[in-house]
């Protein structure tokens, strides 16, 4: 015999048949129950002598003894609390023969097993149970992974999702899991990989899942969702959307509206991202309804919210606040506190750029309640920092940095660094605003390292515009403009760094090149008046003023009662020796705004109109809190007017003397 | 349990000796091996190796669904409970917010709620378990041996934390030797922990000598020249040769 064996043994092709028929020669010499009995025991991932019985029902007498037999076979392992199991690699061998030569007895066998093991809370005898029911019973087999995974899912249970969708692979991988079955298993798969951020395996999965879909148009509307979040995520939002549209078809094809509400949101989103806010408020309008109708309050808060953003965005501040305290009721209702705690955060903003402090300090402090009730450390800094930023508008200094070491020290143990480089440029903007220039330097050099390790292109350039500022106020505009222009490199598209680049250049009198910069604001943003004004201001003092009058003029159009709109309209005017119209304006200006600049532009405006007197009384009173740059600008507008009025002159000369 | 007899791996066993008696600098021992090369049965002789007055934690990740709170609940166990006075103040504090109590029952553990939450709370709930469960066993444990087996098993999660987390920590706690065994193992490559690791393959056995003194072992009687067909015609694959010879013992003359 053993000759025949080796015989045998020479002859196999492959390893695969080397180790089965090393396998079988040995099941060969097990008596006829132990053999039944291994062959029953290389179902479950393992086994004991309770599993043995309910394998081989019509051996429970001696299930004892022959569980004890077993564990004297080579193949046979200690499985760690639970039994025992049949090795790797020969339960995946006995288990391919016994499909491929009795696939009736490897279904029975499994139906035994599903049954065993059901009707428990216990995870891992949940998953073997489900392993196999969808080889015993595949249609009932994939209703259970539909539930199963869905409910590891949304208990944030990833782990235990991770290990449910390899024991499923299994049976894919040998084909004893086909059609529904298999698709349910590469949609899990997709939602599991996609949690651990392996978007490119998540999306393989999906798309393997949808040849797998079947007539099942439920699965098939959330396979195409699933793949919209993850296209959105890697900011591929055109075939986001495209997945989305397909997946509200089939929701609505089946009737299922919170299938519906959830993928109109989440198309809500991906405009909002677009910056498309008219169509996904109107997304959002639609899935607010349809939340409504299927009585999904937490889904009606979760919209509301999002179109507070999007109003909150759009600068429709009450609109937003109405939004919010909806949301904020629903959340409430419904006792998601996190949720509460969001809006109530978004409502401390609204408060906060409505200059509504004592309401905003209100919101944000229920919020942190709330943040710290539910654990979450980067809500909790998040609101710690903002609340740093109001306190540092009322001038309460020491409390605004101890908000801010707080908000620091939970960012750090997240591991934010974007929030972390939040809070230096906070401090940043603490130490400008005590005019210590060069620590806030510091603080924003070490954001702008953090907000580099994070990618974050916009806190970049609006970090550098910051910096820019701060070397404009020193006068160091040479730095500023290349901190400007790196701002402007990084976020082409952001008309305020294009407008901070020009207000620099024009600080240095080079008036193309702001002129240049404006434009290329105005092109980003163009229904933006002070982008209008600024443009003007360089064409006026290019003297190029039809350029200049039709600037102002669309500025007029888009903020008529602006004191700077008056103000540039009075200096047109007294460019083209409009002299009365020019003091209206300036007048204007100078009464709705304490900007020693407009006192001076006054001055100039009274004595074009020939009241010098009046013009050195205003100068005397404002000189003190004038600077070189405004004193020598109005001596410019100055000789302009003697220009315009040579009589005026030697009074000019007087009221210069008092400019130097 | 009785320790089975094992064919060769003589060269792993001596290095796991060393480390136990402190008699190298290794004190990773990273075992890898394809299916059937008998790796399974190395780290229960390995177990089996270890003196009485040493504290064994054997964790064996073929119950795929553990995962990182299972293992380091499992940990805690099987250390001693009283051990971890820090991990378990940093989880009661964790566990302590209102939202979550419902799912403490009767007093036991449940680590899987304080990791069974939002990326960036789960971060933070991790550090702050990390680093109490590193103080604990920092000062709880002299003469320690973790023994991992079945690593590939083991979900992302816990392969992360093994590899990036607990590994990492190994050189500053003293007397602890660690073996990690898998079809799959951490890489040592440029990790923290690479001077004092060493990784051994497990192969073929065809040298005949060796499989012989198994044969003794078990008490066969089988001659050399069948052996050496034996193992020949099998290319030395541990599991075939183990299986033939078991087949054919009773029906040896």
């Amino acid at each position: 015999m053993p000759d025949d064996f080796l015989t045998r043994l020479r002859a196999a092709k492959t390893a695969d048949e080397r180790d089965w028929i090393v396998t079988e020669d040995l099941l060969n010499t097990l008596s006829p129950d132990l053999r039944s009995l291994t062959w029953a025991a290389a179902i479950p991932h393992w086994f004991d002598a309770d599993i043995l019985a309910a394998l081989r029902p019509e051996l429970k007498d001696r299930a004892t003894q022959l569980y004890a037999d077993l564990q004297t076979l080579p193949f046979v392992e200690v499985f760690p609390e639970r039994g025992h199991n049949i090795h790797e690699l020969t339960r995946r061998l006995m288990l391919d023969h016994l499909w491929r030569d009795n696939p009736d007895e490897f279904r029975a066998l499994s139906a035994r097993a599903a049954e065993f093991f059901a009707g428990t809370d216990e995870i891992s005898r949940q998953v073997e149970s489900i392993y196999h029911l969808i080889v015993a019973e595949p249609e009932k087999g994939a209703d259970a992974v539909w539930s199963f995974g869905a409910v590891l899912n949304d208990a944030f249970r990833f782990a235990e999702l991770e290990s449910f969708v390899a024991t499923l692979f299994e049976q894919v991988n040998a084909n004893r899991a086909i059609g529904r079955t298999r698709a349910l298993a590469l949609f899990f798969k997709g939602l599991s990989d996609q949690k651990a951020y392996r978007m490119a395996d998540s999306l393989n999965a999906f798309e393997r899942a949808l040849a797998d879909v079947g007539q099942d148009q439920q699965l098939h509307a959330n396979v195409l969702q699933a793949m919209g979040d993850v296209q959105q995520f890697r900011a591929d939002r055109d075939t986001a959307l495209a997945s989305y549209a397909q997946a509200l078809e089939l929701f609505r094809a089946v009737g299922d509206r919170l299938g519906e509400a959830n993928v109109l949101q989440a198309m809500g989103d991906v405009q909002q991202f677009r910056a498309d806010r008219d169509t996904a408020l109107a997304s959002y309008a639609q899935a607010l309804e349809l939340f409504r109708a299927v009585g999904s309050k937490l889904g009606e808060a979760n919209v509301l919210k999002a179109m507070g953003d999007v109003q909150q965005f759009r600068k429709e501040m009450n609109t937003a606040l109405a939004s919010y305290a909806q949301a904020l009721e629903l959340f409430r209702a419904v006792g998601d506190r996190l949720g509460e705690a969001n809006v109530l955060q978004a409502m401390g903003d609204v408060q906060q750029f409505r200059a509504d402090r004592d309401t905003a300090l209100a919101s944000y402090a229920q919020a942190l309640e709330l943040f710290r009730a539910v654990g979450d450390r980067l809500g909790e800094a998040n609101v710690l920092q903002a609340m740093g930023d109001v306190q540092q508008f009322r001038k309460e200094m020491n409390t605004a940095l101890a908000s801010y070491a707080q908000a620091l020290e939970l960012f750090r143990a997240v591991g934010s660094k974007l929030g972390e480089a939040n809070v230096h440029l906070a401090l940043g903007d603490e130490r400008v605003s005590q005019k210590d220039f060069e620590k806030a330097i510091e603080f924003y050099g070490v954001a702008q390292c953090l907000y580099e390790e994070t990618d974050a292109k916009y806190n970049q350039s609006l970090n550098l515009v910051r910096i820019a500022d701060v070397y404009s106020k020193q006068k160091s505009y040479e730095q500023a403009i290349t901190h400007l222009r790196r701002a402007t490199d990084i976020s082409p598209w952001w008309a305020n760094a294009w407008n901070s680049l020009g207000n620099t250049l024009e600080s240095l009198k080079r008036y193309e090149e702001a002129i240049a910069a404006f434009s290329h604001a105005i092109e980003l943003e163009p229904n933006s008046a002070y982008l209008y004004r600024n443009r003007a201001s360089q064409f006026l003092e290019l003297v190029r003023l039809d350029e200049a009058e039709k600037d102002i003029a669309r500025a007029v159009e888009l903020q008529p009662d602006n004191v700077y709109t008056h103000g540039r309209q009075g200096y047109l005017a007294l460019a083209r020796g409009q002299l009365a119209d020019a003091l209206t304006h300036i007048q204007y200006a100078a009464e709705h705004d304490d900007d020693v600049g407009w006192q001076l532009g006054l001055a100039l405006a009274q004595f074009a109109n020939g009241n010098a007197a009046e013009a050195q009384k205003i100068i005397t009173a404002a000189l003190e809190k004038t600077d070189a740059d405004q004193r020598e600008n109005a001596r410019e507008w100055l000789a302009r007017i003697v220009k315009l009025r040579p009589e005026l002159a030697v009074d000019a000369g007087r009221i210069e003397e008092m400019l130097k | 349990m009785p320790r089975k007899p094992l064919a060769n791996r003589k060269t792993e066993i001596e290095l796991f000796r060393a480390m136990l008696n402190n008699a190298t600098d290794t004190r990773i021992l990273l075992v890898q091996a394809t299916m059937g090369k008998g790796k399974s049965l190395l780290i229960r002789y390995l177990r089996h190796e270890c003196p009485a007055d040493r504290c064994v934690v054997h964790l064996d990740f073929k119950g795929a669904e553990i995962g990182l709170a299972g293992a380091l609940h499992e940990f805690r166990e099987l250390v001693g409970a009283t051990r971890f006075a820090r991990f378990d103040a940093a989880y009661h504090a964790l566990r302590g917010v209102p939202n979550i109590s419902e799912n403490i029952a009767g007093g036991t553990m449940d680590i899987s709620v304080v990791l069974n939450v939002d990326e960036q709370t789960r971060k933070f709930n991790l550090a702050q378990l990390n680093s109490a469960f590193f103080d604990d066993l920092r000062s709880a444990c002299n003469n320690l041996v973790v023994i991992i087996d079945t690593f590939e098993k083991a979900p992302p999660d816990l392969q992360t934390w093994i590899t990036g987390t607990f590994l990492p920590h190994v050189p500053r706690l003293s007397q602890l030797c660690v073996v990690v065994a898998g079809q799959k193992v951490p890489e040592a490559t440029s990790a923290p922990w690479e001077d004092i690791c060493e990784r051994r393959t497990l192969d073929n056995i065809n040298d005949v000598d060796e499989w012989m003194e198994y044969v003794h072992a078990r008490q066969w009687k089988f001659d050399r020249p069948y052996i050496h067909g034996i193992v020949d015609a099998l290319n030395g694959f541990p599991r075939n040769v183990v299986m033939t010879l078991e087949a054919v013992a009773p029906r040896w003359k």
